[in-house]
């Protein structure tokens, strides 16, 4: 592929990478839009302590001098969580950063700024009202997926190597996908959630968007560890994966997913996830593999998402509905008047499908599929068609993700430039059992390093 | 439910929640809820055993690693 990378751009002093990021995001966020706040002074004095500490021979993190950014629901001490919201304005600024940015700060990192997003995280679009929507950086005017989108596009703009989003139905996944980046949704609760703004507590994931393979698996690596104070954090110990990064895929039982998967993609889809899978050594041919219940776990996903996300801003939708995003305040309405009869039986549902999806991982141990059914619409797209059926554009890029993160299995959105998107990019999700994103990651380093996937300049 | 009984639903439990809607707002939300419906309606169709739990299931506290009752008494 033709850009070069974050790793091997380590070793540069932390401010020139800083004030190279700076004068990029204020080249082109005029025109993409992924950002909603800087953070200019902190990094600049963040930047300095790192060159400071590399000056005085001390020990750097891995990350030492690495800029990156957050989706504006993670909290920045001093600033103020939007969470993609207008309601969200007249909170008090964060006191302390979200656990996530701690730890990546602790590595070395250096925090630029806030990234726009879908009012609090429902949409697949970052078609954000009180914003203005983020612009696809490989095609202005086009949608850079949702509901992360601000951080997958500064990515894709090359403002920043490094970004954090959330993803409970496919909200780091999509955007990858659509934007042309590397993202990683780890196995539901490895991460702690600690200091962001919720949407669905019992499917909300957080993890990182990165320009390489090698970014990516450094960033989950140092985010990594338990965290008692946050209820959803089920990870107990550390679980590196960086140093198993070029074990390679020989051995690795490899299926791509057809049934569900295959019905719902558009052909440019369905060839992205067969390179990825023919490049990983995939046993059998397309449409081998059968997840199990895949239509019934989006189902289950929705519901939930729907009850979980209307009862959270209950308050707010009886007495402020005129401030919420248009685009999606009436879907919120909805799903606070579900009868309880529906969500009940959804969680029921969950605990069924997630012994299903976890017995095909007795006979795998990587599954490929499309990570968008389409590449990126334009901006504003109503409906679109796929394999002849006229589907409404904005939940529909969350039919491939949503079955997988309501079994919270982890995924690797990897970057493809297959044919017939106009020179669009599409995502592939490699997916692992729970607790294996060690094996998603080798994936993704073994089509990197193949050409496979990765990462294309945008011309802005 | 038919549309009309649709919209009744809509109206009494957005009363019930004290959530406000004109009738414009209560048409969309309608349509949503109907979209809802069909993925309900999905779940429904599925055999659950009364024994098949919630997939979250209330846990008190973390159960010990030491024998609360074993370990008092000893020095």
């Amino acid at each position: 592929m033709t850009r070069g990378n974050s790793w091997s751009g380590r070793g540069q002093p932390a401010s020139v990478r800083l004030e190279e990021a700076l004068a990029r995001i204020d080249l082109t966020d005029g025109r993409v839009n992924a950002f909603t706040h800087l953070t200019r002074e902190r990094a600049r004095r963040e930047a300095g302590a790192v060159d400071a500490r590399r000056a005085r021979g001390e020990a750097l993190g891995p990350l030492a001098g690495m800029p990156f950014a957050v989706k504006n629901l993670f909290d920045i001490e001093g600033v103020v969580t939007l969470a993609g919201s207008k309601i969200n304005r007249d909170h008090v600024a964060a006191t302390a950063d979200a656990v996530l940015v701690q730890r990546l700060r602790d590595a070395g990192a250096v925090l630029v700024g806030a990234t726009n997003m879908d009012e609090y995280a429902y949409g697949f679009t970052t078609e954000n009202t009180h914003e203005g929507p983020t612009h696809n950086p490989h095609r202005l005017g086009f949608l850079a997926g949702g509901s992360s989108g601000g951080s997958a596009a500064a990515v894709a703009a090359s403002q920043v190597p490094l970004t954090l989003g959330s993803d409970t139905n496919g909200s780091i996944r999509v955007p990858a996908s659509l934007c042309g980046v590397w993202g990683l949704k780890p196995t539901f609760g490895r991460l702690s959630r600690r200091g962001t703004y919720p949407f669905v507590h019992s499917i909300d994931h957080l993890g990182p968007f990165a320009d390489c393979v090698e970014t990516l698996a450094a960033s989950y690596d140092v985010m990594q560890g338990p965290d008692p104070l946050d209820p959803g954090c089920h990870a107990t110990r550390v679980q590196p994966v960086s140093p198993t990064l070029g074990h390679g895929v020989k051995g690795l039982r490899v299926g791509i997913l057809g049934g569900y998967f295959h019905d719902n993609a558009s052909a440019a889809a369905r060839a992205a996830a067969s390179a990825a899978a023919n490049a990983l050594g995939a046993i059998g041919g397309q449409g081998e593999v059968i997840w199990p219940d895949a239509a019934l776990g989006r189902a289950c996903a929705f519901v939930i998402t729907a009850s979980e996300g209307g009862s959270l801003h209950l308050e707010d939708l009886r007495h402020r509905a005129q401030d919420f995003e248009p685009l999606s305040v009436d879907r919120f309405i909805a799903g606070a008047l579900q009868p309880a009869h529906w969500y009940l039986r959804a969680q029921r549902f969950r605990r069924r499908y997630r012994d299903r999806v976890n017995a095909l991982f007795q006979q795998w141990d990587l599954l490929v599929a499309p990570a968008t059914p389409v590449a990126a619409p334009p901006i504003g797209t109503e409906w679109i068609d796929i394999q002849g059926t006229r589907l409404p554009c904005r939940p529909s890029m969350g039919l491939l993700t949503q079955p997988i993160s309501a079994a919270g299995c982890p995924v690797v959105a990897a970057p493809m430039w297959p044919d017939g998107t106009d020179g669009l990019p599409m995502g592939v999700q490699l997916i692992a059992a729970p607790w294996r994103e060690d094996i998603a990651l080798r994936a993704a380093w073994h089509l990197q390093q193949a050409g496979v996937a990765g990462l294309k300049e945008a011309d802005l | 439910m038919t549309d009309p009984q649709l919209l009744a639903y809509a109206n009494a439990s957005a009363e019930a929640l004290g959530i406000p809607m004109d009738a414009a707002r209560t048409q969309r939300v309608a349509g949503y809820l109907r979209l809802s419906g069909s993925f309900a309606g999905l779940l429904d169709a599925v055999a659950m055993g009364p024994e098949l739990e919630p997939a979250e299931v209330f846990c008190p506290a973390p159960f010990p690693s030491v024998d609360p009752a074993s370990s008092e008494g000893q020095s």
